[in-house]
């Protein structure tokens, strides 16, 4: 069934406009600051870039604790992304394997887990980790991250795990592997797809996140870049164009790491999207 | 043994999502101004205090305004977005990647870069609006400014819409289009008589989830307006952060925050019954459509079941 050239046409124009509606600011944060003190306000409305001046990326990587921010946030980032991805792996394994009183108000908790709001728990966590110490430091933050991207975790890769049929397991024990071999062997490597995605995921959010760290952290060493950015755009010592340089040095880096790895993104949000 | 997997996971989540809200419930009957200090117990007074606040109603309103104006274009431009990246075309893949690069930069960066691109003096809009002689707009003034938080959070969570959405399209057979247009029924008739029937089920989880996340939005609004001019995009999450944070009232935000989580519920238990959404009757259904040997099989089945391969 061959498609007349007008619907192609009227395809391509929709595609081209859903690229230009989904990139553009990207793109517009990217090229503003390169063209410098001097462009930056006279070739404010010219579409391509006009000249390839550094000086306000240079500007806020060293007057600034630009630098630092980056360190911490993938500092914390990692970290939430292998505790989540370690812990939700065993949960969900268990959740799905396993028949045990209680399993789906575990399972339906986890699930309110994933929404509750982000206040609700800020709050009282903020409270009990001024009683146990770990207040205003990236060990704390890193545990709150957590309450966002394990409940999640966990509802993601059930979905996921329950489409890994049970009998592969069992025949590998029919073969004489053990319950740990038989995992090692032959669930882990059809289990790997999810877990990259909850990795993933993990990541992004940790990375991301405002609403914690905004609450989780105050001394300048600990802050995370998004509330170092926003942090330098309250005080005034900076013009536009460094912090648009500054978002630029975040987001060009993250979209080139993501183009390798859209894929596992897109499975894990709508798996757990999904009711499964 | 089989408890052995899941202790230390187990223990994670009862110290970061169990106690918390157990300790927030508990909060919320205390005054205090501090985390640090010694706080007096005062049973229910905050939440007879919020009942006669009007700044929390008016919150809660704007919050409604806030979250039901989002998830609505949201959803319109996500599915929009959604069948046009269900056609074939060169370099589609590329395309579905770039749709979902707005979904995953960081908020911050996101209101800076439109914070330029809507500069009242020299952002491209209001420079291009000049050029053809219309006045230059203030987009975080008092009337605009609730619109563009609005606007913006589209912008930013559409991506989650669209991607769900054409994950959900990828299931539904080809044959059911052809048939319905050998019988003449037009693309048009075939989205609303084919489309959205089959996305049914698929369509109110992502109204829910989407609902959830928007109530609860903190970050954009904050950054981009500080819920001002005037408080007039504070919504409820705002209100809790300063209550807790600038306003020295840490007891009443616990209220405020807990009270709000209590509605949220209340309206997607009612969004739930409304839409009817019973996952008895749809296994039901499912085992019906596995009896006749369907080739058809219901979307959000199918997802977690062949994901979403190639996408």
């Amino acid at each position: 069934m061959k498609r007349s050239i007008r619907s192609q046409v009227t395809i391509y124009i929709l595609a081209a406009f859903v690229f230009v509606y989904s990139f553009f600011p990207i793109y517009w944060v990217t090229i503003s600051p390169l063209r410098g003190v001097k462009g930056f306000f006279e070739d404010s409305t010219s579409l391509l870039p006009t000249s390839f001046d550094l000086t306000f990326f240079i500007n806020i990587w060293n007057e600034t604790n630009f630098p630092l921010y980056y360190k911490n946030s993938f500092i914390v980032a990692v970290a939430t992304t292998v505790v989540t991805v370690i812990f939700s792996s065993f949960i969900s394994y268990v959740l799905t394997r396993f028949q045990f009183r209680g399993k789906n108000l575990l399972l339906n908790g986890m699930l309110i887990g994933y929404m509750l709001p982000p206040m609700l728990l800020a709050i009282p966590l903020l409270g009990m980790f001024i009683s146990f110490g770990i207040e205003d430091s990236l060990f704390g933050l890193t545990i709150s991250h957590i309450a966002m991207t394990l409940p999640f975790g966990v509802w993601m890769l059930n979905s996921f795990f329950k489409t890994i049929p049970f009998e592969l397991e069992e025949s590998a024990w029919m073969d004489g592997a053990s319950r740990f071999q038989a995992l090692y062997r032959v669930i882990l490597p059809l289990l790997i797809p999810g877990v990259i995605s909850v990795g993933v995921f993990s990541f992004i959010v940790s990375f991301t996140d405002y609403t914690f760290g905004l609450m989780m952290v105050s001394s300048e060493v600990n802050k995370t870049i998004p509330i170092g950015l926003a942090g330098i755009k309250e005080s005034t010592s900076l013009q536009r164009g460094e912090l648009l340089a500054g978002a630029a040095m975040i987001i060009v880096p993250m979209v080139i790491l993501f183009s390798f790895v859209t894929k596992y993104f897109i499975k894990g949000l709508t798996a757990g999207a999904v009711k499964g | 043994m089989v408890l052995l997997f899941m202790i230390p996971g187990l223990l994670i989540f009862t110290f970061v999502i169990i106690i918390p809200t157990g300790f927030a419930i508990s909060y919320s009957l205390y005054e205090a101004s501090s985390f640090v200090g010694i706080p007096t117990f005062v049973g229910l007074e905050n939440y007879l205090n919020l009942l006669q606040d009007t700044r929390f109603w008016r919150d809660l309103w704007q919050t409604l305004v806030y979250a039901l104006g989002s998830i609505f274009l949201q959803i319109i431009i996500g599915i929009v977005i959604a069948l046009i990246l269900n056609q074939q075309f060169k370099g589609r893949d590329f395309i579905r990647g770039v749709t979902v690069v707005p979904y995953i930069i960081p908020v911050i960066v996101v209101t800076m870069g439109w914070e330029w691109i809507l500069d009242t003096n020299f952002g491209i809009i209001n420079k291009t609006l000049a050029s053809v002689g219309l006045g230059n707009i203030n987009f975080l003034s008092m009337d605009l400014a609730m619109l563009t938080s609005i606007l913006l959070s589209v912008w930013t969570w559409t991506p989650f819409v669209t991607l769900v959405f054409l994950s959900g399209l990828q299931t539904i057979s080809h044959d059911l289009y052809e048939s319905a247009t050998l019988d003449g029924a037009n693309s048009w008739q075939q989205f609303w008589r084919i489309t959205i029937p089959m996305m049914k089920d698929l369509l109110i989880t992502i109204v829910l989830l989407r609902g959830l996340w928007m109530f609860n939005k903190f970050d954009l609004v904050w950054l981009l307006t500080g819920g001002g001019p005037l408080e007039k995009t504070e919504t409820l999450p705002i209100y809790i952060y300063l209550n807790t944070f600038k306003l020295n009232e840490v007891g009443y935000g616990a209220t405020v925050a807990v009270t709000s989580a209590v509605i949220m519920m209340v309206i997607m238990y009612v969004y739930l019954k409304i839409t009817n959404y019973s996952p008895k009757e749809k296994r039901m259904k499912k085992r019906e459509a596995a009896a006749k040997k369907e080739q058809v099989s219901s979307p959000s089945q199918a997802i977690s079941i062949k994901g979403d391969g190639s996408l």
